[in-house]
């Protein structure tokens, strides 16, 4: 017997939420959040603004359930507003002053994690977070939360061309950083 | 055959799961009220957004009824109406009757955007009676005419696209500026179809100016508007 066949697809959990089913949306929740969260971890760069801007993402997600159209494919729409939550943070920080530590002095910057890993996969993480924004959420997109090009165009709010050729870029870069990685003794 | 992407060998890093106290925290923000909500479908909202024009050009043929307008300009205003509400219903089939992430290419949809108007302005110019001459059309009672005419149309064409987006409001966060603008065109689109039947003016100049500009400059407010109220 097929499993897969009882299984329900997302945009079918989201109708389900939609309709006010709370099983639907922990198992919606439990499918597609690794998947955003990821995409707002290679944003921000920052754990800690990563999960608020999840909360953020899922409390606008919320409140729009009732404007989700039928058979809308469910992860873009996702992560088209969870895009969006970061840049209006991002511009909201930016018009800000300024914050000061309690004693008055300027605040460090987040430290960089330190200590070298053999491991291949860090190696590709590191070397990712490096990349300039556009091409790294053009490479997370596409190849980590596994979106068509037509998808992570539409996320991105660009042109298929665009998407690809911020792709190709980015592995540009990418493979330079990885063979210094696998020089390195 | 197409050459393999060096990229899919790469053992990319895997999904991240949030941390415990994260998931519980939306959880149970998106469980409380969870009221149920009807799920409607792209193709319905757009069904009933072609209701909209379709109505405004009956209010308009009644009003040129009351006013007296001869019945042969209220004939040839209908029929273009007609006409234009098949192209109307086009473009909401293109543009808006899938939903997002299954609709056509965005460059097809903005060329539909961008051509409507563009052949909408063309059919005004070829069918319009008489054509005066510039000096005539800036003269200041026709200048008040346009500007008053042109009033209208924007007023009643604003009115219908805020209605038509607030029937979209929060669905499309993919391509919000491109839906608005579609949506902008279905409001200027009716107000202009209904004061061709209602405007006793079938002067070049003024219908270009007081109907078409009016068309052209409501699918840029809805492009402009769309990206606030479309996005969720």
């Amino acid at each position: 017997m097929d499993i897969r066949a009882d299984t329900p697809t997302v945009e079918q959990l989201m109708e389900r939420y939609v309709g006010g089913n709370p099983d639907a949306f922990g198992e919606l929740y439990r499918r597609v959040s690794p998947n955003i969260m990821g995409y707002l971890l290679r944003l921000t760069r920052n754990r800690e603004r990563a999960e608020d801007l999840l909360q953020v993402t899922f409390s606008k997600l919320h409140r729009a359930r009732e404007s989700y159209l039928k058979g809308a494919p469910v992860l873009p729409w996702a992560l088209a507003i969870a895009r969006r939550s970061f840049l209006d943070e991002r511009r909201a920080a930016k018009s800000r002053t300024e914050d000061l530590s309690a004693d008055g002095t300027l605040p460090e910057p987040a430290p960089v994690p330190e200590g070298v890993s053999n491991d291949v996969s860090d190696a590709i993480e590191r070397a990712l977070d490096g990349l300039p924004e556009a091409y790294r959420e053009a490479i997370q997109l596409t190849k980590i939360s596994g979106l068509s090009i037509a998808e992570a165009s539409s996320v991105l709010g660009t042109s298929e061309t665009a998407v690809k050729l911020r792709v190709h870029r980015g592995y540009n870069l990418l493979r330079k950083e990885l063979e210094r990685f696998s020089r390195t003794p | 055959m197409s050459e393999p992407d060096p990229l899919d060998s790469l053992p990319w890093p895997g999904p991240k799961p949030p941390s415990m106290s994260c998931s519980q925290k939306i959880h149970q923000d998106c469980i409380k009220d969870l009221s149920p909500k009807a799920c409607t479908s792209a193709r319905r909202r757009a069904a009933m957004t072609l209701l909209i024009p379709v109505f405004t050009v009956g209010v308009f043929s009644l009003l040129a009824v009351w006013r007296g307008v001869e019945e042969s300009v209220i004939r040839a205003g209908l029929l273009g109406a007609l006409g234009w509400s098949v192209v109307l219903g086009v473009t909401l089939l293109v543009g808006l009757a899938s939903p997002p992430g299954h609709r056509p290419r965005a460059a097809l949809r903005w060329a539909v955007a961008v051509a409507v108007p563009a052949f909408f302005f063309l059919f005004l110019a070829n069918t319009a009676w008489s054509l005066d001459s510039f000096a005539t059309f800036t003269d200041h009672a026709h200048v008040q005419h346009t500007l008053r005419c042109g009033g209208i149309c924007f007023v009643v064409g604003a009115a219908m696209s805020s209605g038509v987006m607030l029937l979209w409001r929060g669905t499309d966060p993919l391509t919000p500026g491109l839906s608005g603008a579609l949506l902008g065109l279905v409001g200027g689109m009716g107000s202009a179809l209904g004061m061709g039947i209602f405007c006793p003016s079938h002067e070049t100049w003024h219908v270009c100016v007081s109907h078409g500009v009016v068309l052209a400059s409501l699918a840029v407010l809805g492009g402009a508007a769309g990206r606030r109220l479309l996005s969720p």
